[in-house]
Parts: C-alpha cells; structure tokens; sequence
C-alpha cells in the first residue's frame, strides 16, 4: 500500500517535472540520491567520483525525461543513466595517466575507540570489495552492483546495461569466478604472510 | 558430469535444481580445488550482500540545484551565442549571394568618388552664404536695436542659461547620484 501511494507521488513528480518544475525534480533527487550515489560509488570507488558521478547523471535524467517510459520502473530508468554514465567514465580514466596519490601507499589508520574501530573495519571491508570490483571490466561491474546491491533480476540488468539476458548470464558468471579467484589468491597470500610473519617473530 | 560444468554451477546456485544441487554438493567433498573456489566465492558473496549503501554527504538535493542554475545558464549562453552564429552566418551567405548583384546597382567606384567631392564642395559653399547672411543679419540688428533692449535681451537669455542648467543638475544629475 506504502508503495502503491509512494509510486503514484513518484508519478506526480515526474509528471510535474516534465512540465518544468524543478521543486518536483529535487524531490525525485532527494529520493533517490541514495540509491544512484551507492551505484556511483560502487562503480568508481571513490567519494568525490561518485557524488560529480550521480549530480551529472541526474542532471542527465533531467535533459532527457521527456524520454522516460512511464511502463519502465523510474529507479531502473535512473541507474540505468548512472551505470551508462560510470562505465563511460571509466573508460575514459583508462586512458589518464596514474596520479601521484594512487602510487603512494595507503595509510593505515589506528582504530582507538569502538566507534572508530567500527569504522575502520566498514572502511576495510569497503575497501576489499572496490579491489575485488576493480578486477572486472566496467560492464561486468556494473552487473555485479546491480545484482548484488539492487537485487535486479537478469531481465532488469539486461534493460539497464542494453544488453541481452544471455549476455548478462555470460557475464555474471565470469565476474563471480574471477573474483572468486582473486578473493581466493588474495586470502591465500595474506594467510601466507601471517605464518611467516609468526616463523619471523619465533 | 564433467569438473568444468560443477565449476560452471558453483556460481548460480540460487537457479540450481534439486539432483544438480546433490551432484554438487558430492563433488564439493571430492574436489579441493571446487571446494576452495566455492568457499572464496561464498566468503566474498557475504560480504558484498552485507556491504551498506554508501550515503552521499548531507545538503546533495541543494548542491544539485546549484548544478541546475550552472546548466541552465550556460545552456542560455549557448541558446544566444547560437542565435548570433547564424545571423552572421546567414549575413555572409546573403551577401555572398547577392553582393554581386548589388555591386551592378553602385556607379563606377572614380566617378562615385568624384561625385562625393563635388558634393563636398558644394556643401562648404552653402555653409560660406549662410555665415555671410548671418554676419549680415546680426549686424542689422544691431544697429537697429537700442543699447537698453540689447542689454535686456542678454540678461533674459543668460537667466535663461542659469535656469536650464539648475535643471539639469537638479533633476538629471543629483536623482542619479541618489540612486
């Protein structure tokens, strides 16, 4: 029922919106930024890329409404924009040249409080995934973030990424093998790594 | 079934049936390497449905509608500098049209000029008869007027000077300086 009067407030805001007001449009972006910085964010793994990364792909979805298929779900519609969006920008990142920052280690941060801990290993842990994310091509990731974050159906991906429903099968399956593998190679080093480092310290 | 088709149903586990499920399960306990990949894949599919939805930093609606004002804009910008683009354009291709054309309306370039120089000069001798006429006519009046109503004529017309050029200070220069 909630989500019955949600989607007919979504349809009275995209209607006014078409029309040209833009109160109507920023209450379509207050609710949706989460999702679309989410997505930004997975795709680009940082926070700068990822809030230019969603502001232009709503003013994106602003240029084109007059395009929206009201049959389409408005918020598959949205990341379909902002997944097309995030794979053009990392291919275009491709061709630049590596900045000074990335080729500087990372720094660790030291975890004092509970809170600070707790932080610490979100950031870890968000950290693990972006690598893994990393290791894929930019459509295959874009798959990925839609199946895993946005519990999108093989047929949603398919609409969203332009792509057929074989292909997103195809590619699933290799993005999750290839990751499995990293994941696998990469645990395996660091398990290696402790026992040495306990061989080291006896 | 072959190592490669269990490898290829590790990772759609949700779309497996009941007998392909078994059959998996039995070469999960035979294979290591199998049981390694579906290990990683499973510690990895945990951590990634558990991962939160990344906030973006408070006040995105409002920096967003700055965005929008900055679109708009340079949209306008681009709306007038597009407009003036192609009534130059169009002004070139006019004249480049029909210049010839209008060029066959003109007199020969000398005898235009010759033509100019003639009415120059006849433009200097007609100003020459209105200076003499005026000389003329002042001179007249003056020696027809007495010195009283010469001297009356003066003062009314430099009052006349002072009155104007208060009005202009007081109503065109001092109301713009208040503003």
């Amino acid at each position: 029922m909630a989500e019955y009067q949600r989607s007919n407030e979504e349809g009275l805001w995209i209607e006014r919106a078409t029309q040209g007001d833009d109160d109507a449009f920023a209450q379509i972006v207050e609710s949706y930024q989460v999702p679309v910085y989410n997505l930004c964010y997975r795709m680009l793994g940082n926070r700068e890329e990822a809030e230019d990364a969603a502001q232009e792909s709503f003013l994106r979805a602003y240029r084109n409404l007059n395009r929206y298929d009201p049959k389409r779900k408005f918020v598959t519609w949205l990341l379909s924009i902002a997944s097309h969006y995030c794979i053009d920008r990392l291919r275009r990142r491709r061709l630049k040249l590596v900045s000074l920052d990335d080729l500087l280690p990372r720094r660790e941060r030291g975890a004092s409080t509970p809170a600070a801990e707790a932080n610490y290993l979100q950031q870890e842990q968000a950290e693990e995934i972006r690598s893994m994310l990393d290791g894929i091509g930019e459509k295959d990731r874009a798959a990925v973030i839609l199946r895993y974050w946005y519990d999108f159906s093989y047929e949603e991906i398919a609409e969203s990424l332009s792509l057929s429903i074989s292909a997103v099968k195809s590619r699933l399956h290799r993005s999750r093998r290839e990751m499995a593998d990293r994941w696998h190679v990469q645990n395996k080093a660091f398990v290696n790594g402790g026992r040495q480092d306990e061989a080291s310290a006896i | 079934m072959k190592h490669p088709q269990f490898e290829a149903l590790l990772f759609d586990i949700d779309h497996l049936g009941h007998e392909e499920r078994i059959a998996l399960e039995a070469h999960l306990q035979e294979c290591e390497h199998c049981n390694a990949l579906a290990t990683s894949w499973s510690d990895l599919e945990g951590k990634m449905l558990s991962a939160p939805q990344m906030e973006p930093a408070t006040g995105f609606t409002d920096r967003f509608r700055e965005r929008l004002v900055v679109y708009k804009r340079r949209k306008q910008e681009r709306l007038t500098l597009s407009v003036i683009l192609a009534i130059l354009i169009s002004l070139i291709i006019v004249t480049g049209f029909f210049g010839a054309e209008l060029l066959t309306f003109v007199p020969s370039a000398i005898s235009f000029f010759l033509k100019s120089i003639n009415g120059l000069v006849l433009l200097g001798g007609l100003l020459t008869i209105l200076g003499d006429f005026t000389l003329v006519l002042l001179e007249g009046i003056t020696q027809s007027l007495p010195a009283g109503l010469l001297l009356a004529i003066a003062a009314a017309t430099s009052g006349l000077a002072v009155i104007w050029m208060f009005s202009i200070y007081r109503f065109g220069f001092n109301t713009f300086r208040r503003e």
